[in-house]
Formats: C-alpha cells, structure tokens, sequence
C-alpha cells in the first residue's frame, strides 16, 4: 500500500513539473518607448504566436503561407494558434490582456483593438511602415487600397494593416433562377420580387419547400449595407472619445421594413439552425443567399453535386453600398523588439503580391494590392471564376464598419433589435429606438471604464 | 470532541488540512469576498485592474436592464418547468421499480446513463435532435401527423426544448435519489396498511409519500438549486447564444455574457451576488425545515 | 406518468383478473418506454456519426446508414487537433482525481482522528462552502489566476478543483465508523498517526474512495465553463471546448460532430457500466454533483 501510495505522490509530481514547464512564459522585456527605434534586424531565433479565427479552406491556405514565410526566414518561427470564431478570437485576447498573455500578432476587427490602443498595448506601425530598412517604399504602400489601408489609423497612426479582406454578395441558384425566368437582382425592389417568385411550394402541402432569399443568422450584426443603401448611417465618429449614433433614422426604419418584411411574409429566411446559409442554399432550399465572400471556398464544397450557383454584387437602393469586412492584423507591444520585427515581417510576407495572390485565389478573400489584382494572371483567373472578382467590383462603391470603442455594441444591439422586429414584438422605429439608448449606454460605459468619459 | 488545547496537537491538525485549507481559502473564501467587492466597481480598466469609482451603480443597473429582468424570468420559468415534472416522472418511476420486478438493476442503469455524460456533448446531440428539418423529433412527430415544430429557432418553443433536455438529463439522479429514500421505509408499515385492507393507492398516499416526504423535499430544493444554475445546456444547444430572442437567457448566461463578451465585471458580479442570495435562501429553507422533517411524526 | 397508473388501478380491481400479472406488464411497459426514450439519444448520435453527410440530410432519416462510414471518426482525429484534447483531458482528469484523493483523505482524517482546537469550528466552515456555487467564484478565480500568471495552464485547470468538500465529507463519516480498537492496537505496534492512516485507514476505505474518486473523474471529464474560461490555445483545450468551437463557417456538421460526442461520451460510458456500483452509490449519497 505504501508504494502505491509513493507511486500516486510521484505521478502527481510528476505531472505538475509537466504541467508546469509545459506552460507558455511570456518574457516581457522592457516596454518600447512609442516605437520610436524599432528593432530592424532579427539577429537571434524568435518564436511569435499568431491568433487567429480561419477555419476550412481559409485556415488552410493561412498554414500554407506561414509554412512557407517559416521556410524562408530561418530566424523566425510563426505559431499558428487557432481560436475559434471570432467572437471567441477575441474573448480570448481580453482575457490575455489582463494575463499579461498577448500574443505577438493577431486578427482583429478595428472596433475591438480600440480598446487595447486606448490601453496602450497595440505596437505603432508607422516607423515600421516608413522604416527605410524594413518598410514599404511609398508606391508599394499605394499598392494597397485606400478603402483597406485607411481602417488601420488611430490619431495619424497606424495601428492595424489589412489582413483578411471581404465583402458581401447576393448569392443565387442558377437553375431556379432559370426555372422561374428570374434575372438577378440589381435594386431592392426587384429582390423583393425576385424572392416572391423563387418561393415555391413544390410538394403543396401549404409549406415553401424553397424560400426566395437566405440570410445569415447575424443579418443584424452586418446590417450596415443595408442600412447605408437606404441613404443612412449607423454612426457619425468624430473622434476616438466623440461620436453620435445615427441608425434610428428614417433610412433604418425603410431598412429594417425591408428586411424583416420580407421574413415575416415569408420570402426570405434566415440560417437558423444550419446558422449559416451555407448548408441549405447548397441543399436548393433557398434560391438566393446573401453572405459574405469568405464563405465561397464552404458553399463550393458544399454544393459540389448539389447546385450550380454564381454570385452578383449587391442590389442597390437609393444608392450604392457594399460593406467591406474581415479582420486586420495587430502587434501588441507587450512582446520584446525582435518579435515585433518578426511579426511585422510576417505581415508584409502575407502581402506581398504572390501571397495575397495565393490567398485571393484559395480562399473566399479578396487581394488586398492593386498590383495583384491587374497582374494577367489573377485577371485569367477571375474570368475562369467569375464569382471571385465580383467581389472586387464593389471597391469603388466600399466602406468600412465604425471603429468606436465598444462599436460591437451597436451590432449586437442592431441584431436584437432586428430580432424582436422579426418576431413581430416591435415595430422598426420601436426597437431602432431602443437599441440606439442601450447602445449609447454600452459605448460611455466603456469610455468610462477606460477613464476617458 | 476537539477540546485537547496542545499546541502541538493544533499544528498537526493544521497540517493535515494545510492542503485543503489553502486551496478552499484561496479558490472559495477569497473569491466570495472578492466578488462582493468586484460587484461595486463602476469604472473598471479591466486590461490594467484599476478601479477608478465604486458605487452601488451596478445594482441599481442589473434592476433596470431588461436583459437582466428577461434572465431572471426566464431562470424561474425554468425552474417551474423542470423541477414539478421531474419530480413527479422520477418519482414514478422510482415507485415502479421499487416493486417485484425483474432487470430492475438493468432498468436503473439505463435511466442514470445521462447524468454520467458530458452535458455539452449530449446537447449538441439534442440540438440536432431538435433540427426542424432533418431532426429526429420532428420526424417522429410527423408519424403521429403533428407538425413540424421550429424547436430551437421559434422563441416560444426554445425553452420547452430546453426545459425536455434537462428534464431527459436529469431523470436518473431523481430515481436514484428516491429508490434509496424508498428503501428505508419500513416494511412493516406497508404490512400493517395491507392487513387493514388499505388499496394500493392508500398505501402510496398515506405510507409512501409522507415517508418519503424529506426525500422530495430534498430532491425539490436540490433540483431548483441546479435549475438556477442552468448554462452548458444552453450554451452548447443554442450554439453560443441564449436561444432565439434571449428566450433562453438566464441568470448565469447574463453574468456569462456581461462578463466575458461585454467585460462588465462590475455587473456581472453584481448579478452574481443576486443568484447567490436567491440560492442561499433556497440552501437555508433546505437546512431549516430538512431539520425539522427528518423526525416526521 | 404515476397519474396514469392511479387512474387504471381501480379498474384492474373491478376486473379481478385471476392474479394475472397485468399489472406488472403494465409497469414493464411503462420502464420500457422511459428506457426507449432515455437511449435515443444515444442511438441517434451514434447512428448520425456513421453517416455520410448526405445521408444526414435525407428524410425520412435512415436508422442504420446504407454505407457504414468510420471514416468520420478518422476525420475528427485529423481535422481537430483531437488527440491533444483527448491527452488534455486525460491528465486534467487523472491529476484533479488524484488530487482530490490525497487532500480528502488528509482532511478526512484530521477531522476524524485528530483531536485539536478549533477542529469543529473549521469542518462547519469546510461544509459551508458546499452552499456556495461555483458560479460565484468564476470571475474572481479567473482574475485571481490572471494576476499569478497560470492563465492557459494544466495548473488552473487542476489545482482549484483538487478539493472536495463532499468527498472529505463522505471520508470522514466511513473513517468514523473504523472502529477505534483498530487506531489503539496500531499504536501498541508502534506505528504512527501518518503510517496508520495510509496503511490501515485508506486500505479499509476502499469502496469511500472509489465512489469519491469516480464521481470526480466523471465531474473532471465533463467540465465545461471553467476551462472554456482559462485555456485560450488548443494546446490546452478539453474535449468539451473542442467539441463547441469544432463548427466551421461551412454550416454544422452533424455527422462529424456526432462522431466526435460519441468520442467524449463513449469513456465515460464504458466506466459507468463496469463500475456503475460505486457510481450510484456515491450519487445517491449526494445532494451536490462532484
């Protein structure tokens, strides 16, 4: 008895030393001051962790190019850490923050990294961007489309470099469409008729077997196309500190109508339980979708031997709109120099013109340099695959969702709203009303959290 | 017992219990202090940890947000949803098995299976159980010609759904919990009853439930305990969300909410502190009139 | 359920069937449905898992699929980084398991054996913690462990549930009942309180020990919010956290998500029916899971 209870004791030793040398220890070295000399040599070995939120065919193609950046740098090693979505991605960075656990790069939308510049945790690109040694010369930098660049800059700097680029696009069933002699649609008005006709009732039992227009699960959360398409805005940002919601306007009220309209009459659904349109659009259950582009590379796999289906830039209103998504990339200044070199390396690794070529082409993102986009080579390849550069049409016409600090809460808040306005609990103006006093709420209480209100 | 006042011998207790001691009192006794202290920050850097105000502010917020109204409604509906049915379900069945029969052992096997499972796990098996599609509820209600039912995406049949799976989920504890209560009834009480030409009914009426009325009252309080308690079922059947329209929303999912997607530490320990009053009350109704109980006359 | 038996037995006594066991087919009817309706989910999951992912998607769902495809399972092994979670939970298992067995039996003992000041006043304090739910101490430990660093550890993962009040509970009451003689003749053979406790108490509480050790492995297997809230990297994820953040943007899965639950449940399973004595019980002893 006495062994065995040495032998437990031992394993339980044992498996804490495991444990503990197991464990990530982040040496912080001593904070940079402002980024003002940056580090431009890697001269020893350095690991960098990247978080991020690709899965399938996107995550794929992100291995891919980190295996060949960790080829060709030799000093450097880029750790892929995979977070889940996005939501998580970033639940798990606030929790590191407060760890003191950040890594050195990662994913992130603008709204979120407020917070952790207003914090001073983000690494200051510009000396990098500028840097003589290790930066791009200004025609390079030109390279990349303002409407991508611009969502990187805080007070003149910038603070975030464009990553993973998307847009949204109305996604439609070619032999419904056909079927039914429907044309895609170009303006609201003919997406809504377009929607009635494709509803059908094959079987008669009094229940649509295929629903006119699919909708994401987060139609809420991405509602800002809609909304600009309709002559509005959701925000007015002054500054990092001042703003003025302006969603519970006219133009939100026509757009939520819109929406939920068609819902409640039945010629659109949203995702549901599949909560992404992905499967059932695949399955012929819906004849359009709207969605983002990113998930091209999943309703391809998932329609193989299913549907044929091509994709057309989104209807527009009373003018033109299409939401440009996708996360940039940050560096937290919590890493030592060298790291933060290497991250920077990493970012302009991925894109350069092959890479962000290899990613525009695997994946459902779009290119993010204008040299990319007019090589002969790219352009052969979006007219083999057209649905690939549609997305790019819509960059004249582009914008960007609002940077406030807390901006998630106008979202979220926009998604419940749209929610209850569904369920038939709210009219628009009711629910338009109430989501901008809980959203203005969320937003102050988080300046004030930081000290800033 | 306890009174040797040796210094000695009080080192050498203290040793044995250093183990627990530390762990209890840095993971539980800290925590409950901290936690009340955490529930007045009203301005809180929670990437640096400075509290810049403290205040009773967040109360006065979890009172007048809806959200935190709907969670709490919602966690009461829940409860009387789960508690009386499976109370009466798990006590039935207890009943039946408590009689002659035979694969008794084997039939308690089957109903305790849930509980030993991962709760996350078999909810995402329920939630495609409850696909109004291609689930097989539905199908099966479509046998006996009932129409397909949005389980999971219509909000007022989310928490039904939730409220079957828990229901499903913890069935076999009660059994359990009742066949031992059921078993230390004297016997001689059922004999006497039968010689006096009781009917069966009389027996469960007048013998089995008032023996068995500290066991229920136990399962009761227990029961309402764990359903205000309720959060992986939702988080893992509703896929991260509290069900369509927060119908699903409650108390601890809010204070899951507050606290990891909106960092509002301050809230959510606020909202904490409510739960655990309201499950004090429940704990000391428990101890008190359980007390009482066990010399039922 | 019971309501309808009530109703029926009346009946059955107007009838006087000769000591035909109606009643008793009846009871076996009943267990058998509520038996029926407790396994299909399990039924389900696994048949789901043996699909391909068209075949999950065809009405009217199929009960035994036409191709059985093991190839899901295989897919989840490759696609997740599954093995680490599975070796991640297997350790965080054991050692917590563990754990709670070393402390239990040192505080079980000193409040069983050990006759010192104070001795009373802390075991009522050591049961008032079972009052209080865990719920309670999650934000304060996740800030707790934030500030020494053991975020993303096996050591927040383990070293706060390596107490249990109830198992020290459930020890004492069986160590109460070791009968003192046994404590004296060990002392007249010389031996100490720590050799006596190893070697003479913990031998003799072996079935306390398995049921507290059980419960804890299945409490351990099975935990969920805490370690969605501490692991932030793959490396240190459990089965549960990889089974909800295994969904991709391509819609779910079911058919490989059912594979991978059948994978989290199946261990569990298979302890509970080789040793479900202990299990039951221990459960029946509780008032709190774990």
């Amino acid at each position: 008895m006495k062994k065995l209870v040495a032998v437990l004791l031992s394993i339980v030793i044992i498996l804490t030393f495991v444990a503990c040398n197991k464990e990530n220890t982040s040496n912080v070295d001593v904070l940079q001051e402002n980024g003002e000399k940056i580090a431009t040599e890697i001269t020893e070995p350095v690991t960098i962790e990247f978080w991020h939120a690709m899965s399938g065919a996107n995550g794929e193609a992100l291995e891919k190019i980190v295996k060949d950046f960790n080829e060709e740098y030799k000093n450097v090693t880029v750790n892929l850490i995979y977070q889940g979505n996005y939501k998580e991605l970033f639940e798990k960075l606030t929790g590191a923050a407060k760890a003191n656990q950040l890594p050195t790069l990662t994913q992130i939308y603008p709204n979120r990294l407020s917070g952790y510049i207003m914090n001073d945790l983000v690494e200051d690109l510009t000396p990098y961007i500028f840097s003589e040694e290790v930066g791009f010369s200004k025609t390079e930098f030109e390279d990349i489309p303002q409407v991508f660049r611009e969502g990187g800059i805080w007070d003149d700097k910038y603070y975030a470099f464009p990553f993973n680029k998307s847009t949204y696009l109305l996604f439609y069933n070619k032999l419904l469409l056909e079927e039914q002699g429907v044309k895609p649609p170009t303006t609201w008005e003919e997406l809504r008729e377009a929607a009635e006709k494709l509803t059908i009732d094959k079987d008669g039992d009094g229940k649509a077997d295929v629903v006119g227009l699919g909708l994401q699960n987060s139609v809420g959360i991405d509602f800002s196309f809609w909304m600009e398409q309709a002559g509005g805005h959701l925000i007015n940002e002054i500054s990092n500190t001042e703003y003025e919601l302006l969603f519970n306007s006219d133009a939100g009220v026509e757009a939520f109508d819109f929406v939920s309209g068609m819902v409640k009459d039945g010629v659109a659904r949203l995702a549901g339980e599949d909560k992404n349109i992905t499967g059932p659009f695949a399955r012929g259950e819906m004849a359009m979708g709207i969605s983002s582009t990113s998930g091209i590379p999943y309703i391809e796999e998932a329609s193989t031997g299913n549907i044929e289906w091509d994709a057309v830039v989104l209807p527009k209103h009373k003018k033109e709109a299409a939401l440009f998504a996708g996360t940039d990339v940050a560096i937290y200044n919590t890493s030592t120099a060298m790291e933060k070199l290497a991250a920077w390396e990493f970012i302009k690794f991925f894109v350069n013109k092959e890479n962000t070529t290899y990613w525009a082409t695997n994946t459902g993102y779009l290119p993010v340099r204008y040299s990319a986009i007019n090589d002969a080579k790219y352009q052969q390849f979006i007219k083999e695959y057209p649905v690939k550069g549609e997305g790019l049409k819509q960059l004249e016409i582009g914008f960007r969702d609002p940077k406030i600090l807390n901006g998630y809460a106008i979202h979220s808040n926009m998604q419940q709203a749209l929610e209850e306005v569904i369920a038939g609990e709210k009219t628009s103006k009711e629910a338009l009303e109430e989501a901008m006093k809980k959203t203005k709420e969320d937003i102050d209480q988080a300046l004030q959290n930081f000290g800033l209100n | 017992m306890g009174s040797d006042k040796s210094y000695k011998s009080f080192i050498r207790g203290l040793l044995y219990l250093l183990p627990s001691l530390v762990i209890l009192g840095v993971f539980q006794f800290y925590p409950i202090i901290k936690s009340l202290d955490m529930s007045f920050y009203i301005r809180y850097n929670y990437f640096k940890d400075v509290v810049h105000q403290r205040g009773f502010g967040n109360f006065i917020y979890i009172f007048n947000d809806n959200q935190f109204r709907i969670a709490l409604k919602n966690t009461f509906i829940f409860a009387l949803g789960v508690v009386p049915a499976s109370i009466i379900l798990s006590l039935g069945i207890a009943v039946l098995l408590n009689t002659k029969i035979k694969l008794r052992g084997f039939f308690r096997s089957i109903y305790f299976l849930p509980f030993v499972t991962s709760v996350v796990a078999i909810s995402i098996v329920w939630r495609w159980i409850y696909h109004s599609r291609y689930g097989l509820l539905n199908y099966l209600l479509g046998l006996v010609g009932i129409y397909p039912i949005q389980w999971l995406t219509d909000p007022k049949w989310a928490m039904v759904s939730l409220i079957i799976l828990s229901i499903w989920r913890g069935l076999g504890y009660n059994i359990i919990i009742f066949l031992a209560g059921l078993q230390n009834i004297n016997l001689q009480y059922y004999q006497a009853a039968k010689i006096d030409g009781a009917s069966k009914w009389n027996r469960f009426r007048y013998i089995t439930i008032p023996q068995l009325s500290p066991t229920i009252f136990f399962v009761s309080i227990m029961s309402l305990i764990n359903a205000f308690k309720v959060f992986d079922e939702i988080f893992a059947l509703f896929d991260k969300r509290p069900g369509p329209l927060n119908s699903c929303l409650t108390v601890v999912y809010y204070i899951y909410d507050q606290f990891a997607n909106q960092y509002k530490y301050g809230v959510a320990s606020a909202a904490v502190y409510v739960l655990f009053i309201i499950i004090l009350f429940f704990t000391l109704i428990q101890l008190y009139i359980g007390r009482k109980k066990v010399h039922y006359d | 359920m019971i309501k309808w038996i009530i109703t029926k037995k009346p009946l059955f006594n107007r009838i006087n069937l000769q000591k035909f066991p109606l009643d008793k087919l009846l009871i076996y009817i009943i267990l058998t449905v509520g038996g029926i309706v407790t396994l299909l989910p399990f039924l389900w999951m696994i048949s789901t898992s043996l699909k391909s992912s068209n075949e999950v998607h065809m009405l009217p769902p199929k009960w035994i699929p036409s191709k059985i495809m093991l190839e899901n399972y295989f897919v989840i092994l490759n696609r997740v980084p599954f093995k680490k979670y599975f070796i991640n939970s297997v350790l965080v298992t054991v050692c917590t398991t563990v754990g709670t067995l070393i402390t239990s039996i040192l505080a079980a003992f000193a409040f069983s054996k050990v006759k010192f000041w104070g001795r009373d006043m802390l075991f009522t304090l050591y049961l008032g913690t079972m009052m209080i739910p865990g719920e309670v101490l999650l934000i304060p430990n996740f800030v707790t462990l934030s500030k020494i660093g053991w975020i993303n550890s096996y050591k927040a993962l383990i070293i706060p549930w390596i107490v249990s009040v109830f198992a020290i509970f459930l020890l004492r009451q069986y160590f109460l009942g070791i009968p003192k003689e046994l404590y004296i003749a060990a002392k007249i053979d010389g031996s100490t309180d720590w050799n006596y406790m190893w070697n003479i108490m913990v031998p003799l509480s072996k079935p306390a020990l398995i049921t507290i050790g059980l419960l804890k492995v299945i409490y351990s297997w099975n935990s969920f919010l805490w370690p969605l809230i501490v692991t932030n990297s793959p490396t240190m994820r459990t089965l549960p956290i990889g089974l909800t953040s295994f969904s991709s943007e391509g819609g779910t899965e079911y058919h490989l998500m059912m594979a991978f639950a059948t994978m989290i449940v199946l261990p569990m399973i298979l302890i509970y029916f080789m040793l479900q004595k202990y299990i039951i019980e221990g459960a029946s002893r509780t008032g709190i899971k774990g």
